[in-house]
């Protein structure tokens, strides 16, 4: 019980720092909308894909957005050991494998045998319903 | 002072000291975050393999959710944020009262993220954009719109569920504020619920734009 | 000081009754109940592959209709997998033995370890329901469009696999935790037991990927109900996505299955061959690798389910470097054996067994992995008889002989010998007289579940059938043995193994309610036998 009292738990709380992180993130969340409502697609450059180059701005914004919560609101920022870290780090790296590879798959079906269909290309039933009701008035 | 009342919190028997018990609880909750990412950003990566799918039905659908609303929400989630970690501050300086305020605070908030999820709920069953056969909405070229629908509907349903867990939580510490005093030493409880309302934000800032912004 | 008097009880007879069961967080308790229900589920998994093993004696129908044959080997399959072998060795043996080998009074959250355990008998309960709810088919594998059919039973066993899920991410969580904070004065990181570090691997992988078993559960769930067309081909959707969702999981579940046994064995082979084991560090580490590799690799189980080629040839490739890690510990233990004053007593037989059936599990797995091979081999016998090498022939085998290893640590007695090893002989030789065959059988091309076959297989299966038998025979020997052990007097000493790691050495037999009477020193590494007597 003894070598416990210079121990502090966690970090002390900074007021001033909490409300720049809430200003930071509330003008990141108007910027994300920003480049949301910005026509960034119709500029005249044809050797770019703006709509691709608008998800990208989107994503930065977003993944921004993260590391401020998990740096600050999550205190990931005053941790004393770096394993809290290490483990929000490796959340990221297993999703990133599993995105890609999964991207691998149906990115690249066909991609080496063309007798493989691109994607399972089924049609919906559902759909196909609605459309035959909207026909079937017409005789 | 209600202080008077209040206990002082005792380490658990089976640790030595006050350090390892909140090292340890520290660690546990990162973990338990950790597998909530893991879960949320596997929906994610399901939702990211739909776009890749049926890009048209994206397309098509997105005009179907308000941007407003969702922006509305986006505003509601990170309030939320901010005043728990007040919380959590004012638990350290042994402010009970203040403590309670920004938990009432954070609580309104959470309720306001889910009127507007209501009303947005509402709006979708109005015109019919919902999941598989309930599907009909008017007006869509693309064959899979319901797609998105149902994915909106899962991803955003499973989000409020930890709106509602992150509630459950505030409550919790609102309980313990009345039984136990905070101080420099301890204010555990009020820090992991606003961890975990960090998580739940954190989860908003991925989807809100996945769902209203890009498709 | 009451509380200080029933401190110094051993832990079984702190308090009695019932509730005091129910209600402990004390892990070595937990872990008792956890062991109790997994051998009942162990047992009734293993009277399903019986049921249908003897179905199979001929090529057409013996005893049971089609329905009722795919029936039993889905919940051969489900209980199997998600009631025994994944919970299995970190629910009962981790759970009583990792605090005791690293000198911890409990796990860190003692209330959450019981959540899991009751989680653990929900979702049991719920697989109950589903076997009253009608014929649940899909395998366990839950492939779609198949298991989105709306059948009830399905369902209900869906539900059941998420809860289960749950109480397995806490179990991890907890493990993680406790090896991190709650090790004793002097158990540095070198000097914990593999079993340990066996475990820290394994809760890593169920912290991290069993949270996408559990987003997979549900939205097979969401679709079965509301038809949401992410995974139904019908609706739009992709059945092969779920797959990936499936076995992002599933196969480092199969590392979940498998690691900690690997941590057994090494407990076993170092013990009875009193040697230092080899490579300790290798060994060590090579957990950790396979649970990175682990990550890397679940695209091997849809070569022929229709994933681009390029996905294909990425994760063939990667599959081959989980050889590395498993190689090391075989051959490590192999080393280890070398020149060791080796004790045949009946654990060791256990854990030499799973070092010969993981040899043949490990090496049929990196014939699966080549491309070319596995279309001819995929959803044959042949990988049948693979994962039941590694996840009976490794994990099971390993599992039963770490409860003769630490029998009387739990219970403060001691089996009759003779009896433990004529069983271990009887399942050795059971257990291949049944896989060997549905190699061959396999790698000829007889199709697995199906339950009309060709009658050019049939001798296979009949050796097969006829190993079963003998299995179960021992099995049952090697059960009735240890619980005819409990009528006897407490009779174990403290270290009858001539064990170096802290529950032998340190803890009595059984331990106290906190396990030790006051917090072990540790001075000496796990396996450091050369020293003693010096
Ligand atoms: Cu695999």
């Amino acid at each position: 019980m003894e070598h416990g009292h210079d121990y502090q738990p966690g970090h002390t709380y900074n007021f001033q720092i909490l409300g720049r992180v809430y200003a930071g993130l509330l003008v990141l969340a108007a910027l994300m909308i920003g480049f949301f409502l910005m026509p960034i697609e119709r500029l005249p450059i044809d050797w770019l894909d703006l709509h691709l180059i608008k998800r990208l701005l989107i994503l930065a914004d977003a993944i921004t957005m993260v590391g401020i919560i998990a740096g600050f609101l999550m205190g990931l920022k005053y941790e004393k050991t770096k394993l809290n870290a290490v483990i929000f780090l490796s959340n990221f790296a297993f999703l990133t494998i599993f995105l890609l590879f999964v991207m691998a798959d149906i990115g690249m079906r066909g991609a080496m045998d063309p007798s493989f269909t691109k994607q399972l290309n089924w049609k919906s039933p559902v759909t196909e319903e609605n459309n035959k009701m909207q026909e079937a008035p017409a005789p | 002072m209600a202080s008077t009342t209040l206990q002082e919190h005792e380490v658990a028997h089976h640790f030595d000291d006050l350090e390892q018990e909140f090292e340890s609880q520290k660690f546990g909750m990162w973990l338990f975050m950790a597998s909530e990412i893991m879960m949320f950003g596997a929906l994610l990566v399901g939702g990211l393999f739909l776009l890749y799918l049926h890009p048209d039905a994206f397309a098509e659908s997105r005009p179907h959710l308000d941007w407003r609303l969702g922006a509305l929400n986006t505003f509601f989630l990170l309030t939320g944020g901010f005043t728990m970690a007040r919380a959590a501050g004012f638990a350290q300086q042994r402010e009970q009262g203040k403590v309670r305020t920004n938990l009432i605070l954070s609580l309104l908030l959470a309720c306001g993220f889910l009127v507007v999820k209501t009303i947005e709920y509402k709006a979708k069953f109005h015109h019919g954009l919902l999941p598989g056969h309930a599907f009909h909405g008017e007006g869509f070229t693309s064959l899979h719109a319901h797609i998105f629908f149902g994915y909106y509907f899962v991803a955003t349903g499973l989000h409020a569920l930890h709106v509602l867990i992150g509630m459950g939580l505030m409550i919790w510490c609102l309980k313990v504020s009345k039984r136990v005093q905070f101080t420099r030493d301890y204010y555990t409880p009020v820090e992991f619920a606003g961890m975990y309302w960090a998580l739940v934000d954190l989860v908003w800032v991925f989807l809100f734009p996945l769902l209203y912004l890009v498709g | 000081m009451t509380a200080h008097v029933h401190d110094n009880i051993n832990y079984l007879k702190t308090s009695k009754g019932l509730k005091s069961w129910l209600t402990t967080v004390d892990h070595k308790r937990i872990g008792l109940m956890y062991l109790a229900s997994i051998l009942v589920f162990f047992i009734t998994g293993g009277l399903y592959a019986l049921l249908f093993r003897l179905e199979l004696w001929t090529p057409n129908k013996d005893f049971l209709s089609v329905d009722q044959y795919n029936n039993f080997f889905t919940m051969h399959g489900v209980i199997m997998v998600f009631l025994v072998v994944v919970p299995g060795i970190p629910g009962a043996l981790g759970n009583f033995v990792l605090p005791l080998q690293i000198g911890a009074k409990d796990l860190a959250f003692p209330k959450l370890n019981l959540t899991s355990l009751y989680l653990y008998w929900l979702g049991a309960i719920l697989a109950v329901i589903s076997l009253l709810a009608g014929h649940a088919d899909s395998g366990w594998t839950f492939y779609a469009p198949y298991s989105l059919s709306k059948n009830p039973a399905v369902m209900w066993m869906l539900t059941a696999a998420f809860l289960l899920g749950f109480s397995s991410i806490l179990t991890g969580l907890n493990f993680i935790v406790t090896i991190h904070k709650m090790r004793a004065p002097g158990m540095t990181w070198f000097r914990m037991p593999l079993f340990i570090w066996a475990l820290y691997a394994t809760a890593i992988m169920q912290v991290f990927a069993t949270p996408v078993l559990g987003i997979t559960l549900i939205l097979m769930l969401v679709e079965n109900f509301f038809h949401i067309g992410i995974f139904d081909p019908a609706l739009g959707g992709d059945p092969i996505l779920m797959q990936h969702f499936f076995w992002f999981y599933s196969h480092p579940a199969v590392y979940i299955i498998v690691v900690p046994a690997f941590g057994i064995a090494s407990e076993l082979i170092a013990t009875f061959s009193k040697k230092e084991i080899f490579g300790y560090k290798f060994i060590a580490f090579s957990s950790v690798a396979i649970t990175v590799i682990g990550f890397l690799v679940w695209g091997h189980h849809m070569f022929v389910a229709g994933q681009s080629e390029v996905a294909d040839t990425i994760f063939s490739f990667l599959t081959f470097f989980t050889a590395i890690p498993s190689a090391i510990k075989v051959f490590n233990w192999t080393t280890t054996l070398y020149k060791g004053s080796i004790e045949l007593r009946t654990p060791m037989l256990y854990g030499l067994q799973v070092l010969f059936n993981f040899t043949i599990g490990g090496l049929t797995g990196i014939i699966l992995a080549i491309l070319s091979v596995d279309i001819h081999l995929h959803d044959t016998y042949f990988v049948v008889s693979h994962f039941h090498y590694v996840a009976m022939g490794t994990t099971m085998i390993a599992f039963i002989g770490g409860i003769h290893y630490w029998w009387p640590k739990m219970t403060g007695r001691m089996y009759n010998e003779v009896v433990g090893k004529f069983a271990s002989l009887l399942v050795f030789v059971g257990f291949n007289t049944v896989f060997f065959p549905q190699l061959i059988m396999g790698s000829q091309g007889s199709p697995r579940r199906y339950y009309h076959y060709l009658p050019d297989f049939q001798i296979f299966h009949q050796i097969s059938t006829i190993g079963i038998i003998i299995l179960a025979v021992g099995l049952f020997t090697a059960l009735i043995n240890l619980l005819m052990s409990l009528r006897r007097a407490p009779d174990a000493p403290q270290n009858p193994w001539g064990a170096r790691t802290l529950e032998w050495e340190f803890a009595e037999t059984p331990p106290v309610l906190f396990n030790f009477k006051e917090t072990p020193v540790v001075t000496h590494g796990p396996y450091e036998f050369a020293k003693e007597g010096a």
